[in-house]
């Protein structure tokens, strides 16, 4: 491994790092702040990624993609909290109804099985262009796009859900994840908070698979396999490495800070020949398994020095 | 004033029909403090239930101030009633600072969504309102309420529940999940809360010293109904051996 390739991959896992972080944050509001898992996310990701494809294609304008993609996933997570809330059906079975529906939608939206659209229609154009004005070689520029439109979108979300959460309506809604029967109780509609946060985060993901798209130049109906399991990885990573007691907004910036180090893991193993982007899949779940062991690692030795006085 | 008029609840399991209230009257005027007492499957859980809204009774009326809830859900009656559990963890959101805590159940009956959930302020009133307990739970404002202990919690809770006067605070054996010394401390903080504010109560308990002890008037239930209702002097001369005698009469 060059030093030349080591720095592209590391600024290419940066890029795919900030890219994915919002998916990694709508894991995160599901699983920590609503302590539920929510399984809509693979098929709203590629719900956005497809709408979002799918207009370029047809000659839209990004920021018209962007914002039809986020409402997109919006009403993929509206779905499953009503399917959720008002049917009674259980979270994880509603996630998995609606993400199975949405793969039969997004073969509608296509109207085939994989779109693509000119490089030149995406969000990465005119940064990538500029950066080239500059003087920056075509390929970096590109990879230097990435990272700032991740970067600039990771901060509008992040910066949206800081001031969410401290609000009367963002208190509500983590009570109601934290105790529900405590929430109801003081008159909380806990059903109305499940439904906002389920759409927030969702809709989040939806944007997150509309800009993952026109990085990776198309969207098909398998665009958000896997995505589920890259969030978790990046999650626990994260949570390893977030100080305690930190508040939501450090709890963000470590997520995404997570999401970076998952990537840059595995374009490590990758780069490094070790194994083949084949393993990529198996790679993953190895990480979030020992991630998620860590935690309980720490516990033991805890216990153990305790247990010996 | 309060007012049970023909309170009835009964569940069917298909096969009988089990009447678990039968026919409960019960006015309680503006500030009255009233104990409950009775054994397992007397109703007492039940009867709280159908007040706060958990439960729909089967026929009967409740009446808060003149005007009949029985029809309001229980999240719509949150404005008005407040219930604290047994359970120290039921009342309060562990992940949450106890400042959170307290500014939800500040803002019970008066919510406004989109504004600051903690306010300057805010945070001085309820530093003020713990310090009044002399619990140290004042400098703790910031720390999560998964941190303090049972008794600490009940407190909490107590103190969340009376936050913005209810017109009816319901206590469900807030204590009897703690030890006794604790036990006694927290039943002296509800003493002082409820008389302070001279909000109307009712308080299930087990212990029947605390019963007698505590509280304008006292109530046994039995089979779903009303068997005694005492207050005054005729209350304060009960003795717990008597009170035991009568419970299993």
């Amino acid at each position: 491994m060059t030093a030349d390739t080591f720095l592209t991959s590391m600024y290419g896992s940066l890029g795919q790092g900030l890219l994915y972080a919002p998916v990694v944050i709508g894991v995160f509001m599901s699983l920590r702040i609503m302590k539920k898992p929510d399984l809509t996310v693979e098929g709203t990701f590629a719900f956005g990624a497809v709408i979002a494809m799918t207009m370029l294609h047809n000659g839209a304008h990004f920021m018209a993609a962007l914002v039809v993609a986020l409402i997109g996933g919006g009403i993929a997570g509206l779905a499953t909290a009503l399917i959720h809330t008002k049917l009674k059906i259980d979270g994880i079975i509603s996630g998995l109804l609606v993400t199975m529906a949405l793969f039969s939608v997004n073969l509608f939206v296509m109207g085939r099985s994989n779109i693509t659209a000119p490089i030149d229609t995406f969000i990465f154009a005119p940064v990538r262009d500029s950066l080239e004005q500059t003087g920056v070689q075509r390929f970096n520029a590109l990879l230097i796009s990435y990272i700032i439109i991740g970067a600039i979108a990771l901060a509008l979300v992040i910066t949206f859900l800081y001031f969410l959460y401290k609000t009367m309506l963002g208190l509500s809604i983590r009570a109601t994840g934290d105790n529900e029967r405590m929430a109801c109780s003081i008159g909380i509609s806990t059903d109305a908070r499940k439904i906002t946060s389920l759409v927030i985060s969702n809709s989040i993901t939806g944007l997150a698979g509309a800009l993952v798209a026109q990085q990776q130049s198309g969207a098909n109906v398998e665009s958000g396999s896997g995505v589920l399991i890259i969030g978790l990885a990046s999650l626990v990573i994260g949570e390893i490495i977030t100080p305690k007691n930190a508040s939501i907004l450090t709890r963000l910036l470590f997520l995404s800070l997570g999401s970076f180090i998952y990537f840059t893991c595995i374009s490590l193993v990758i780069i490094s020949g070790l194994l083949g982007p084949e393993w990529t899949r198996l790679l993953t779940a190895v990480l979030a398994l020992v991630a998620l062991c860590v935690p309980k690692l720490k516990e033991i030795r805890f216990k153990r020095r305790e247990a010996l006085g | 004033m309060i007012s049970l008029k023909n309170i009835a609840q009964e569940f069917d399991n298909g096969i009988e029909k089990n009447h678990v209230l039968k026919c409960i009257n019960l006015d309680i005027p503006e500030g009255e403090f009233v104990t409950v007492i009775g054994g397992n499957g007397a109703g007492k859980s039940t009867l709280f239930n159908v007040i706060n809204g958990n439960l729909r009774p089967t026929s009967g009326a409740i009446f808060i101030d003149g005007k009949d809830v029985v029809r309001k859900s229980h999240s719509a009656r949150a404005a008005l009633i407040s219930r604290v559990y047994q359970d120290p963890n039921f009342g309060v959101c562990p992940e949450l600072t106890i400042a959170e805590n307290m500014a939800l159940a500040n803002s019970r009956g008066n919510w406004k969504w989109l504004s600051w959930a903690i306010r300057k302020r805010d945070v001085a009133f309820f530093e003020q309102k713990l310090a009044e307990f002399d619990l140290g739970l004042e400098t703790m404002l910031r720390k999560k309420a998964s941190l303090l202990s049972g008794g600490q919690r009940q407190v909490l809770t107590l103190l969340m529940a009376t936050l913005q006067k209810p017109k009816l605070l319901l206590l469900d054996e807030h204590t009897a999940a703690l030890d006794p010394k604790i036990a006694k401390q927290v039943m002296g903080i509800t003493k002082n809360l409820v008389e302070e504010q001279k909000i109307t109560t009712i308080m299930i308990s087990h212990n029947m010293s605390d019963a007698i002890a505590y509280g304008d008037r006292l109530i046994m239930l039995a089979g779903g109904e009303i068997v005694m209702d005492v207050t005054g002097a005729e209350k304060s001369s009960l003795t717990p051996a008597e009170l035991i005698t009568l419970f299993e009469s």
